[in-house]
Formats: structure tokens, C-alpha cells, sequence
């Protein structure tokens, strides 16, 4: 049966590959008419698609066709550009395609799109031949399977040819976020820039300062002190300080993971193992440290009693809302999101103060989990329009724009001469650590498959297991399992 | 004819092909046979989706059936004269959109700022992000959106029992209780079966309350079926993983309905 069943597998697979004789389509046939006709419909569909599969990426394209002749052709007068629908991104986006029609004449359309439907929403597009977006504001995560499918132009001709205003300059980005934001590894281990950073940072911690004054107490440097401190204020019944919680996280999925992360990547041994991410090498085998990872989610899950209620479902705008509220004296948070919300809130004026994620123990590092995101071109958009959107990307990634965009909207800057802006650091308290974060955070990785990896099995494990739902010593073997079972499918095979 | 094939048949028939190879971002690449079923089976997630499933709906059936019988025979008996105005009241849930009744339970039950953790005096419980009690409340708001709907079903059977029947068992001596418990719910079984079954193929797909509620959360304690093939197709793009948890459902359901509808339908005659 097993033998019969592989010989019908081997015969679809030629069938796919259009290598059939007589005899291997009688074999599908005999599976029926309704297999082989949608058989067929995945040949047709394969044929129109890039190549792929392979445990590496196909190319993202090569040489585009504008690689010569790119910045020779004579820009479309109107395009549009997908933004995810954030403030520090979608405004930044909406105020460089005012000034892109200012000072070029090109006129362009922000379409706002949400985060938890952007990459179903773009692939979708994409599949269906609907792609009217001609450039596009994507998450980091969604570099690999995007560019391995050939959605994303290769920048790199666009770079090298490039000249005059606003000239996109590897050497000025933080080298950690031209990589994440985002560079390409094809089959043959070429390097490609897909993307053009358009915000980067780490994760940050924010505390009252009027708050700890009162208290006497300093910033926690590590996950211990920060126990101590919830301890500290009792759950809001510390009578100096009622109704006022040690700290209001954000427990909940997906931005839960940030913290478990950093404690995670705090305890793991970058020194031994040979990896970006702690999770697999640079031959994609799982190297997860188990006792790293049941150490992170015991740490987080033991201070769940001493924080508000409710956090477990918390995300960005519930912590926030109570912090704000002076109702929690700290907090971990993105601080691209948060900084506007900084220079907008009068009220929070002088009473705030940053420092870095905090490590497990005393003596680790501090880790922060990291994201970021880019402005792509889409390659299955006509000359005239790349050449419009490489304008737009480049004045809205340019280095005049970060400072202006920080100042007024808080985006995160992804250049080293704006997080180096002595003028900027005093004017921010938060920039400098926002600088140091952005350069020491672990993306926890690029493959393909990145989104599923946000999210996904692997993901949601780890979410109940800091959040008190599993055992922290059964959800690391569930998590390496997972893991395992992620990256072989896609095309990422394992050792063992 | 024509239309359904297009619309019903070529779906489910794409679907299932989908199930039987490995996709690349929707494009077919390698047929697989019931490799993605076997790995589904494998993952403890999708026995756990199926459970979830289930609770929601034993619970959200359970309160909707216990209210809607005592309200209609409540109103049958008791209030025929309100009856059209409690009739109108009743069908607001149902006529409110799922989202929009997420949307305010998830405010009322928010454990800062909630009015029901404010009344119970639990001010920092937050029930939806807390297990089990997120599975609940999310089967809770589902019963009462759908309880009007039960309602209706047994009201309208409890108004076809011939009155005759209800003044000779009180001639007999019955009491109120033994009136509802031999004459009347007997008589309105089968309409009891109908809107059980309605309700538990309802009750299975529900989905824009958790996704509006909790967010499958805490965990992954409220993710159910509908849910894990929304992730799996929708957020990750594995459609091949979700039509074959689609065509997982399918299966369970109809032998399930297999079973359980011949019975039903010798004991009450349904159809």
C-alpha cells in the first residue's frame, strides 16, 4: 500500500514538474477526476509563479529590469503606498507623499493597512495578480517569504546607481537593521537589499520618576530587583503609594513575548553557540537551550500575581493607557509608538524616565527583542512606477526625514548620525537608550516562513507558558518540537 | 446547476486538493497525499481546538436552552398579553451584530474599568484574559446572543398545544409544574431537537466573538476550530494546513451528524 501510495506521490510530483509519460498520468488518473483536474490547476499555477523550495531562497529577482536603466526612466506621475496604519508610520508616510508631490510632482496615495491582516492582505494581492501597490511598508518578518517568492525588487541596482539627492548609503543604517530591514540571502548566497529600513528599534523600559523618587528606588537592573519592586508597591495596597502597581506589562499575545524573549536571550550562551537568534544557527538546526527557555517563562509567570488584572490580554494600548494613568510605575514597551506619545502628553512632562530591558540575573546582558520595519518596492509593478517609488522611498527613509519623524511622530530612526545627535539626546531623554537598544536587540531571525514563526505553534507555546498555562519544562520540549517541525517545512531540514 | 458548482462544489473540491499537496504562498508545489492531515492530527493544538469547540458549544447550549425553555413557557403561560413586547425585546440580542456585542462585553468586563467587575466587586478580574473563565464568558456572550432564537422556536411550539389539553390535566388536579413537565415539554421535543441542532452547528463556528473578546487567549484557552483556520490560513498563509483542519471539521461533523441525526430524528421525526 505504502509502495503503491509512493509511486502515485512520485507521479503527481513528475506531473508537477511536467516530466509525465502515458503511464504516470494514468496513475494520477486513477486517483480521479477531481485530483488530477486541480493537479492540473496547480500546474498552471506553479508555471506563473517563481521558482522555489529548496532549503534556500530562490532569487528575489535578479537584475531587475530597471537595473540599468532605472533611474533613467522618467518617474509615473501617481503611485501607491501601502503603510501599516500606525501613527509614527502612517503619518511619516502621509507627510513624505505631500512633500514628494511638492518636490518632484510625483503624486502619491498612503493606503493604510492594518498589521494583522498586512501580510495576508499583500501575499493575497500578490497571488491573485491584484498587486496595485507599488511600494510598501512591511514588517521585518515578512522579508523571507516575500523575496523568495519574487514579490520584492532587488534594490541593490537601484543603490548602485543611484546618485544626487538623498542617496541611500549602506554604511549610514545601523547594521543590524539594513540586515533585518532587509537584506536577502538567495540560493547562492548572494546578499540582496530588499527593503530600506524605516524604522528600528529595541524594546525599552519607561518608569514614573516621580513615582520611584517617592519610593526611594532606583531603575531595576535586573529581574530580581524588578520582583522585589512589584513586591514593593503590593499590588496597588502599599498605603504611601494606593492603587498603584509596581509595573503594567504587556503579557498578553503577541507583545508578551518581548519580555519572555529578552529574558531568554539574557540567559542564553551567545559566547558558545554560534548564532544571531538563539533559536538556530546559521545552518537553520535548532540550537534552543532549554533550561534558558524554562528559567525565562518561570521568571514571568512568578510575577503575574503582582500585576493589574487582566494583563495576560494586555497588548500596546492597554499598558500604555495605564501608565499613563500614573496607576503603574514602569513598563516595557516599544519605543518608536511610545516616544510620540511622550512628546505629545504634556501631563507626563519631566515625570519619565528610560533604561534598558531588564536581564534574567545579575552580570547577564541586557537583550531587548527587536523589530522593524521597511519600505520595499514591489517588482511586478512597471518601470516608470519603481523608479517613482525608489523616490519616494528614499526621501521617506532619508536621513532629514528620520530626524523629522522622530521629533514629531516618534518613528524610530535607523540611521547612526540621528541616534548620534548629541542635540537630539539631550532633547530626548529616551533617544540615547532607544539608540543603544536598536543596535544590541535580537531579531529573533529571517527565514522564510518568519510570520508563522510570529504567531504561530512555536509562538502561542511560549505565551502559555509564561503565562502560567503550561509547564515551562513541558512547553520547552513542545517549543523545540515545534520549532523542529517550522523550519523543515520551510525547507529548512534537521540534523536529527 | 451551474452556479452551484461554481460556488459550492469547485470550493470545497479546491480545498481539498489544497489539503493533499504543499502550497508556497498559495501556489501548488508538491502533492504530499495526507501528509498535512497527518501532521494536524499530530499536533496536540488540534485535538485542543476541538475541544475548546466543543465546550463553547455544550455550554453556550446548555444556558441558551435552560432560559429560552423557562422564558417561553413563562411567557406562554404567565404574560400572554406582553407577549408580542417581550417577543420584540428578546430578538434585540439576536438582531445585534456579534462584533458589536464582543466589542461592548469586552468593556463591560474589563478589570480596570468594567462595570461587571465594578458590580461583582472584583475590580482587577479580568475574565476574559483569565482561564477558564475567558472560555466561559465567551459561551456566555454566544447564549446570549442566540438565546432569542431558541426562544422563538419554543414559544411558537408551545402556542400550537391545543389548550384543551393543558384544562383537562388541570381539571385533573395537575399542578402548574406537572403541566410543564408532562404535557408541554413533551409536546414541543421535537422543536427542542430542531433548534439544538441549528444552535450546534452555529455554536461550532464561532469565531467573531473570541477573535473581538479574547484573542484566542489567555494562551491558547479559547482558540477553537474556526479560530486555528483562521491563524493557519489567514494570518500564516498555510492554506494548505487550514484546508485540511477545514476538511478535518467536515469529517468529524458528519460523522458525528451521522450518528446522532438518525436518532434524533426516529425519536422526534424531524423531517
Amino acid at each position: 500500500m505504502d509502495q503503491k501510495q509512493t509511486s502515485i506521490d512520485s507521479a503527481i510530483n513528475r506531473v508537477l514538474r511536467r516530466d509525465v509519460s502515458r503511464r504516470d498520468a494514468l496513475k494520477v488518473l486513477s486517483l480521479g477526476a477531481v485530483a488530477a483536474g486541480l493537479a492540473a490547476c496547480g500546474v498552471s499555477t506553479s508555471s506563473a509563479a517563481p521558482p522555489a523550495s529548496g532549503s534556500a531562497p530562490s532569487a528575489s529577482g535578479s537584475a531587475p529590469s530597471a537595473a540599468s536603466s532605472g533611474p533613467l526612466i522618467k518617474p509615473a506621475p501617481k503611485i501607491t503606498v501601502w503603510s501599516n496604519n500606525q501613527d509614527q508610520l502612517l503619518k511619516s508616510a502621509q507627510n513624505w507623499a505631500t512633500e514628494l508631490k511638492a518636490s518632484k510632482g510625483i503624486e502619491v496615495e498612503v493606503v493604510a493597512v492594518d498589521y494583522g491582516e498586512g501580510f495576508a492582505k499583500a501575499t493575497a494581492a500578490w497571488l491573485a495578480g491584484t498587486a496595485d501597490f507599488d511600494a510598501i511598508v512591511m514588517a521585518n518578518q515578512w522579508t523571507g517569504e516575500w523575496a523568495q517568492a519574487g514579490f520584492l525588487e532587488n534594490l541593490d541596482p537601484w543603490i548602485a546607481s543611484d546618485s544626487g539627492d538623498n542617496q541611500v548609503k549602506q554604511a549610514d543604517f545601523i547594521p543590524r537593521s539594513w540586515e533585518a530591514q532587509g537584506s536577502w540571502v538567495t540560493d547562492d548566497g548572494q546578499v540582496h537589499q530588499v527593503e530600506i529600513p524605516f524604522n528600528s528599534e529595541g524594546r525599552l523600559r519607561f518608569y514614573r520618576t516621580d513615582i520611584f523618587e517617592k519610593a526611594k528606588l532606583e531603575p531595576p537592573k535586573d529581574w530580581l530587583e524588578y520582583q522585589q519592586q512589584l513586591k514593593f508597591f503590593n499590588n496597588g495596597k502599599n498605603p504611601d503609594f494606593p492603587g498603584v502597581y509596581g509595573a503594567a506589562e504587556m503579557f498578553g499575545n503577541p507583545q508578551g513575548w518581548g519580555e519572555f524573549g529578552a529574558l531568554y536571550w539574557s540567559l542564553f550562551p551567545f559566547d558558545t553557540v554560534k548564532t544571531t537568534n538563539g533559536f538556530w544557527d546559521d545552518r537553520f538546526q535548532v540550537v534552543m537551550d532549554d533550561a534558558a527557555y524554562i528559567k525565562a517563562a518561570q521568571l514571568m509567570s512568578e510575577t503575574l500575581p503582582n500585576q493589574p488584572g487582566g494583563v495576560k490580554s494586555w497588548n500596546l494600548p492597554e499598558a500604555t493607557a495605564f501608565f499613563e494613568a500614573g496607576t503603574a510605575a514602569q513598563f516595557e514597551i516599544w519605543p518608536s509608538g511610545y516616544g510620540a506619545v511622550l512628546n505629545d502628553n504634556t501631563k507626563l512632562k519631566g515625570k519619565v524616565g528610560a533604561y534598558p530591558v531588564l536581564p534574567a540575573e545579575p552580570g547577564r546582558p541586557s537583550k531587548p527583542f527587536g523589530g522593524g520595519w521597511g519600505l520595499a518596492i514591489n517588482s511586478k509593478v512597471s518601470d516608470d512606477r519603481k523608479t517613482a517609488a525608489w523616490e519616494f522611498i528614499k526621501l521617506a527613509t532619508s536621513e532629514a526625514a528620520e530626524r523629522v519623524d522622530f521629533e514629531s511622530r516618534g518613528r524610530g530612526p535607523s540611521r547612526l548620525a540621528v541616534y548620534a545627535d548629541s542635540g537630539l539626546q539631550s532633547k530626548y531623554f529616551w533617544m540615547k537608550a532607544m539608540g543603544e537598544a536598536a543596535a544590541q536587540c535580537v531579531i529573533p531571525g529571517r527565514i522564510k516562513g518568519m510570520n508563522d514563526f510570529y504567531g504561530g505553534d512555536f509562538w502561542t507555546t511560549g505565551v502559555t507558558a509564561f503565562q502560567g498555562g503550561l509547564d515551562p519544562a513541558a512547553a520547552a520540549a513542545q517549543a523545540r518540537t515545534q520549532l523542529k517541525a517550522l523550519l523543515t517545512k520551510n525547507g529548512y531540514p534537521q540534523d536529527s | 446547476m451551474l452556479l452551484l458548482v461554481v460556488l459550492v462544489v469547485f470550493p470545497m473540491l479546491f480545498g481539498l486538493a489544497a489539503s493533499l499537496f504543499r502550497l508556497d504562498l498559495g501556489t501548488f508545489r508538491e502533492f504530499v497525499g495526507f501528509k498535512n492531515y497527518e501532521t494536524l492530527l499530530a499536533n496536540p493544538a488540534t485535538w485542543k481546538a476541538f475541544l475548546i469547540s466543543a465546550q463553547i458549544v455544550v455550554i453556550s447550549m446548555t444556558v441558551e436552552l435552560t432560559i429560552a425553555i423557562a422564558l417561553a413557557v413563562l411567557v406562554n403561560r404567565e404574560m400572554s398579553r406582553l407577549r408580542p413586547v417581550i417577543r420584540t425585546a428578546l430578538l434585540i440580542p439576536m438582531l445585534t451584530a456579534p462584533v458589536v456585542a464582543a466589542v461592548v462585553f469586552r468593556v463591560m468586563l474589563d478589570a480596570q474599568f468594567g462595570v461587571l467587575p465594578l458590580l461583582a466587586d472584583a475590580q482587577g478580574f479580568s475574565a476574559v484574559s483569565t482561564d477558564p473563565w475567558a472560555l466561559i464568558s465567551v459561551a456566555l456572550v454566544n447564549a446570549w446572543l442566540w438565546m432569542p432564537f431558541m426562544f422563538v422556536i419554543l414559544l411558537a411550539a408551545l402556542q400550537s398545544i391545543p389548550a384543551s389539553s393543558l384544562e383537562a390535566a388541570s381539571l385533573d388536579g395537575a399542578s402548574a409544574w406537572q403541566q410543564i413537565r408532562h404535557i408541554e415539554i413533551p409536546q414541543i421535543a421535537g422543536a427542542i431537537a430542531i433548534a439544538l441542532v441549528l444552535r450546534f452547528m452555529d455554536a461550532l463556528r464561532v469565531f467573531d466573538l473570541i477573535f473581538i473578546m479574547t484573542q484566542a487567549g489567555p494562551g491558547t484557552s479559547t482558540k477553537d476550530i474556526s479560530y486555528s483556520i483562521f491563524d493557519l490560513g489567514i494570518r500564516f498563509f498555510r492554506i494548505e494546513d487550514a484546508a485540511a483542519f477545514s476538511w478535518l471539521v467536515v469529517i468529524a461533523l458528519t460523522i458525528f451528524m451521522s450518528i446522532a441525526f438518525p436518532r434524533l430524528n426516529r425519536r422526534f421525526d424531524l423531517i
